[in-house]
């Protein structure tokens, strides 16, 4: 059980954006991924969600190769995705745009929504629990009401967690999700993060602050031009010479 | 904007009870125009404002139900009843297809092909010999009670008008609403959270299609005769109008759109200058009214946090 993507290549007209890159995410840990602007970590995000096609190489969810499979299929499958510039609807209010994932776990559709069957009654009322719930983890409930125009994309990016968590993944990807946060968003994203493995999912974290990887992070992989330069602990990372010199230079 | 829509709907309802107490021939003739024309911007709405399919078909729709109706009871003596069955889901059908085809397409592309879906609809029925009568059309259509009186058909057309209103209202305020807003407001987004989105907006614009099928019905069986111009583009873009111009986000928007529009093409001095009255009325709704009269948002907040929040 776990989501790998192994030797992966893509390339953008003449740009190679992954030229073999690898990444294992194993339930119950959270894996950093780093590496420079360009690196190709958000490619490699889009290829593990289905949102890229691959040249060559390959994507297994638990064991099976995930190709052909498209990004709904592989979302309802479980792995879910944050974007690193968030999505969000700016009409529709911050409840209703983390509620948008409950589509998932629900059965009711068109037809008994037109209804209002008792289903959907019931399943409506369980969102609003998920919801507030969810807000209540990363500190949204006062923003709730808002439209998604109306607050800092900061705040955008801990939605965009919240959001994510409500479709109950197995997997979970997060492009810089902690890009622009204050100290106490920080403690309580990393906090959060650390809670989804603690439930066993696999997460994914891709974060330019190596101090807050070092600190959550159970592995670490590191990409450079598209290629797997490095996998290891957060320590064995912080102490290779090619990252060192490559990526991390002074800050590590 | 709660505040404006109860306002809005005793006003109507009464407008259409005193049409209905006079009884005066030419009145419940323009009711009946207009609650068809409600019914068709109502199905714009659903489409537009939920989907956000523009579709510029609607009266294509309409005219494929109200053929089909009119040729099973005409020629195959079905039960009019059941020809309105045929008539939805033929549309329903039809829609579903054409969607499912085509909304991958950017909205301009979709909208002009929901036109050419329109010709070709025109095309078939102005070519399809004895079947559908070619360009004279099919007279002798049976109008089952209560159509068959204009009091009846003033009922049942609004009554019809307002279960589709209810109908939209459920679809604005559900979980479901929400989902095929996000689906069509960003795709991408949408298929990250598992919505398979060609589906659940084809599925919406089924539905869209089903009511105009109904539009379509029953034109036909109030009208007795049913031609391939009966039910035309311009139709089609009035209804666009009308919607855009009442508010498509809003459940009641496309009824109002259709009664003002109505009553004023009722005052304009010449049908000559239809077309340009509503070339003008969609320029004004844009600019002065982008959400239409009723001014609502294209993202109502569903019922259930709407409860949550006022408690
Ligand atoms: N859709 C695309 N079309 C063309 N080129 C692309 C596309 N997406 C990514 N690229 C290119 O692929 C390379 C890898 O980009 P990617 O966004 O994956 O990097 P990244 O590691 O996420 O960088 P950052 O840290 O800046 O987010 C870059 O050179 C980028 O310009
Ligand atoms: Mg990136």
């Amino acid at each position: 059980m776990s989501l790998t993507a192994t030797d992966i290549h893509v390339a953008f007209g003449g740009v190679q954006a992954l030229d073999g890159a690898s990444v294992h995410v194993e339930p119950g840990e959270v894996t950093g991924l780093i590496g420079p602007n360009g690196a190709g970590k958000s490619t490699l995000v889009n290829c593990l969600t289905g949102f890229v096609a691959i040249d060559r190489g390959t994507v297994w969810i638990d064991g099976i190769a995930a190709e052909g499979s498209s990004a709904h299929r592989r979302a309802r499958r479980g792995i879910a995705r944050t974007f690193q510039t968030p999505r969000i609807d700016p009409d529709a209010s911050v409840a209703d745009n983390i509620a948008m994932a409950r589509h998932r776990l629900n059965r009711t559709r068109l037809p008994g929504s037109v209804l209002r069957t008792p289903r959907c009654r019931r399943e409506e009322r369980g969102d609003v629990t998920a919801v507030h719930e969810a807000a209540e983890r990363f500190g949204l409930t006062d923003v709730l009401q808002r439209r998604g125009s109306e607050i800092p994309v900061w705040q955008l990016r801990l939605v965009e967690v919240a959001r994510a968590t409500l479709l109950e993944p197995r997997y979970v990807m997060l492009d810089e999700p902690a890009a622009g946060l204050g100290g106490a968003e920080l403690e309580l994203l990393g906090s959060s993060i650390r809670g989804l493995a603690a439930h066993g999912l696999g997460v994914l974290l891709i974060e330019h602050n190596f101090a807050f990887v070092r600190q959550h992070a159970d592995t670490v992989t590191v990409l450079d031009r598209g290629r797997l330069l490095a996998t290891g602990t957060p320590q064995a990372i912080a102490g290779n010479r090619a990252v060192v010199d490559s990526y991390l230079g002074a800050t590590a | 904007m709660k505040s404006l829509l109860w306002p809005t709907v005793v006003l109507v309802g009464a407008g259409l009870a005193l049409v209905l107490i006079q009884s005066d021939p030419s009145s419940l003739e323009l009711s009946r125009v207009a609650g068809i024309y409600a019914l068709l911007a109502l199905s714009v709405g659903i489409s537009y404002g939920q989907a956000g399919i523009l579709s510029l078909g609607q009266a294509a729709f309409a005219s494929v139900g109200a053929y089909g109706s009119a040729i099973v009871t005409t020629r195959y003596e079905w039960n009019p009843w059941a020809g309105m069955v045929l008539a939805m889901a033929l549309a329903a059908g039809l829609a579903y297809v054409l969607a499912r085809l085509l909304v991958r397409l950017s909205a301009l592309a979709l909208a002009l092909a929901t036109l050419l879906f329109g010709e070709l609809v025109h095309f078939a029925l102005t070519r399809g010999g004895d079947l559908t009568g070619g360009y004279i059309g099919l007279p002798g259509i049976e109008a089952p009670a209560p159509l068959d009186s204009r009091e009846g058909t003033h009922l049942v057309v609004w009554a019809v008008v307002a279960l589709v209103v209810l109908i939209a209202t459920n679809i604005s305020t559900s979980a479901e609403g929400r989902t095929v807003r996000g689906a069509a407001s960003d795709p991408v987004l949408a298929g990250s959270l598992g919505v398979a989105v060609p589906v659940r907006l084809s599925a919406v614009f089924a539905l869209s299609g089903a009511v105009a099928g109904l539009a379509g019905f029953l034109f036909a069986h109030s009208s007795g005769y049913l031609a391939p111009e009966s039910l035309s583009i311009e139709m089609s873009i009035a209804a666009l109008a009308m919607a855009v111009i009442g508010g498509r986000y809003s459940p009641v928007g496309p009824v109002v759109g259709a009664l003002v529009v109505v009553l004023a093409l009722d005052l304009l001095p010449s049908e000559d200058l239809a077309g340009l009255f509503y070339g003008l009325l969609i320029i004004a709704a844009i600019v002065l009214l982008p959400r239409g009269l009723l001014g609502i948002r294209r993202s109502t907040p569903v019922s259930p946090f709407r409860k949550k929040a006022s408690a």
